[in-house]
């Protein structure tokens, strides 16, 4: 991932290679902060329509991915402003012996997981997925949050932690086992 | 926690927040699928059509200091292409012209049909002879070729017609290899005037009648050595399959008229060239104690799918409908696995396919998990039972897999429901404790209730 500054050595010539690039990305960007296919493929759709909208605002000084990451947080800011899902206690069951239950029991932990990140607070989940999933440095977080470096650092610490105490039943059932 | 100035903190890996990180790693979301990415792409693509319509967008696109340009048209390349298509275009015409030119020339020169030239001699002798085939030698008005079937040492090189309108046929190669008997000149249908000097009828009824003999005695040569060596027969029923249709024939009168081993080894050969058309016969057949079992495998040998899936339908002896179900379960075709969903949506045919659902071939088991996804609902429900009943492993796994990536999905977990294996349940008790689950889990027990009926009880597994 290149840094800020620096553009990227080989950049698309044009739009439509662009977004072939970019579009898995995003998705799964927005997949992450959204938790459901549906929503981050509306907040994608808006947020290229933005990209060609506005492409005029972008001046090469950070990089492109950058650049649409950050379009697509403020689209999922804006989409968040929706009522909040409902939330549901996700148990796991006791680790079975027989390991294609265990794979079943595990993707059923993933999926728990995956939903608890994605109902944490706006701010909190944008830092987590845009710092652990999307192995953004600190200062490219910060640059498409545009907050600053220690913003990020505090958000990420409080994110991890409200992570380590609702996914702690997790852990409790795997020691068990 | 150690805090880089460049990354967040990646902590210690044995801490807590290490098992955190570990956590973490599991998740997993839904992934997007092609279709996800083609909508976008269109999406935008008919957006920045429009953007470029209307101004918005430039023709060069910068996305660094180092400005890189996008061909648009309109430009160099844009002219330099309809240069290149209007040479084309002029190269084309030339070449037309060129042909049109060449062919008239050669047209007046080869123009057919004029007086002073020699033609072959079936154009121009046809109205007085016989036409066809390789007997044009009456060019030279040779009544040798009138000759006995028998006389195979006379059997002179055939004169064909010359192809370069030279007036003297020329000897072509020999075509007696071809045939046995040496050819006569068939009878001109409709006959063309009184001097055509037509066949004799009695020699063309001979050359009919030899070549049934001579398939007759092929096929008795076969039957003799299927007599000799039963076991044999796809070597010994090799000759007839280059005629299998008047073998089929020739064997069904043997199979009439014949007896003892001759007929036996009929019904044998039979499996190897019969089709769908000869099963009524087989299966016939088969009533006879003697010839049980060769009628049996001659059936499951050459009936279509179709046809197999008809007599398990029209029921009989057990161990016949079951020997026949089984043969469909081998068959690897498309066919055999829509048979086989007609066959279990069938409540008369059903128990029996259910008893051999491990005797399923791959390509019928892969064809069944495509059909989780079929427009009937009953064809899903009889994939459904189907592979439910299936004892192996790998077809559970399978089950569970599409359980994890599909959790919206109320058909693998019907599946489970319906093979009751001590995996199953436990896989059941699993996705039973996520509350989002319970409208599958419902889903699946309403369906396969409405298909198998009130005795049997899915919804046992939901507690």
């Amino acid at each position: 991932m290149s840094g800020t500054g620096q553009p990227e050595t080989d950049e698309p010539k044009d739009w439509n290679e662009l977004f072939r690039r970019q579009i898995p990305d995003l998705l799964r960007l927005a997949v992450r902060l959204t938790g459901n296919l549906q929503d981050a493929e509306d907040i994608v759709q808006e947020s290229l329509l933005r990209a060609v909208r506005y492409h005029g605002t972008f001046r090469g000084d950070s990089s492109l991915r950058t650049w649409i990451s950050r379009i697509v947080v403020n689209v999922f800011r804006t989409w968040s402003k929706k009522p909040a899902l409902k939330t549901t206690d996700e148990a796991t069951g006791e680790c079975a012996a027989d390991p294609a239950v265990r794979v079943l029991e595990r993707a059923e932990q993933a999926a728990v997981v995956a939903d608890h990140v994605s109902r944490l607070p706006e701010r909190q989940r944008e830092v987590l997925v845009l710092s652990f999933y999307e192995d953004m440095t600190a200062a490219e977080v910060a640059e498409v949050l545009e907050i600053t470096t220690q913003n990020v650092y505090a958000t990420l610490s409080l994110a991890r932690q409200q992570l380590r105490i609702s996914l702690s039943f997790l852990n409790e059932g795997s020691t068990q086992s | 926690m150690n805090q880089s100035p460049d990354s967040p903190e990646r902590p210690n890996a044995d801490g807590p927040e290490g098992e955190l990180d570990q956590l973490l790693k599991l998740a997993v979301w839904p992934e997007p699928g092609p279709e996800t990415i083609a909508r976008l792409e269109s999406t935008v693509r008919s957006a920045m059509n429009e953007a470029q319509e209307s101004a918005e967008l430039p023709s060069t696109v910068t996305f660094s200091r180092s400005a890189t340009s996008v061909r648009n048209p309109g430009t160099r390349g844009a002219q330099q292409s309809a240069g290149s298509s209007f040479v084309t275009v002029t190269v084309i015409a030339a070449s037309m012209l060129a042909a049109f030119w060449c062919g008239r020339w050669t047209g007046v020169r080869q123009r057919p049909h004029q007086p002073g030239i020699s033609l072959p001699t079936a154009a121009t002798d046809d109205r007085d002879r016989d036409s066809g085939g390789l007997a044009s030698a009456a060019s030279n008005g040779d009544s040798t070729l009138m000759k006995p079937a028998d006389d195979v040492t006379s059997r002179s090189k055939l004169a064909m017609a010359p192809l370069d309108g030279t007036s003297q046929p020329q000897v072509s190669a020999d075509v007696a290899t071809m045939s046995p008997t040496p050819k006569t000149p068939v009878p001109e249908i409709g006959g063309h005037g009184a001097a055509t000097p037509v066949a004799d009828p009695l020699m063309s009824r001979r050359s009919r009648l030899s070549e049934r003999e001579q398939l007759q005695r092929k096929l008795d040569s076969v039957l003799t050595c299927l007599e000799k060596e039963q076991s044999a027969g796809a070597v010994c029923c090799r000759e007839l399959l280059p005629n299998r249709a008047q073998f089929e024939f020739l064997l069904a009168e043997v199979m009439q008229n014949a007896t003892g081993q001759r007929r036996l080894a009929a019904v044998t050969a039979m499996g190897f060239v019969g089709t769908d058309r000869s099963v009524p016969m087989l299966v016939q057949s088969a009533t006879a104690a003697e010839l049980r079992t060769a009628s049996i495998a001659a059936v499951k040998r050459c009936a279509s799918e179709n046809m197999l899936a008809g007599l398990i339908l029209q029921g009989g002896d057990r161990q016949v409908m079951a020997e026949l179900a089984k043969e469909l379960a081998g068959r690897t075709s498309r066919q055999a696995a829509t048979v086989w969903l007609h066959l279990v949506r069938t409540p008369a045919s059903r128990d029996l396919c259910l008893e051999l659902t491990d005797e399923l071939s791959e390509p019928i088991v892969s064809q069944l998990f495509q059909d989780l996804d079929a427009p009937l609902m009953d064809d899903r429900l009889a994939a459904i039972l189907t592979l439910g009943r299936r004892s192996d492993q790998a077809t559970l796994e399978r089950v569970l897999g599409l359980c994890r990536q599909f959790p919206s999905r109320w058909e693998p977990v019907a599946i489970l429901m319906w093979n009751g294996s001590e995996t199953s349940l436990k896989s059941l008790a699993v996705i039973q404790r996520n509350p989002e689950r319970f409208a599958v889990l419902e889903s699946a027990a309403i369906q396969l209730k409405s298909f198998v009926g009130p005795t049997s009880d899915p919804a046992k597994h939901i507690r």
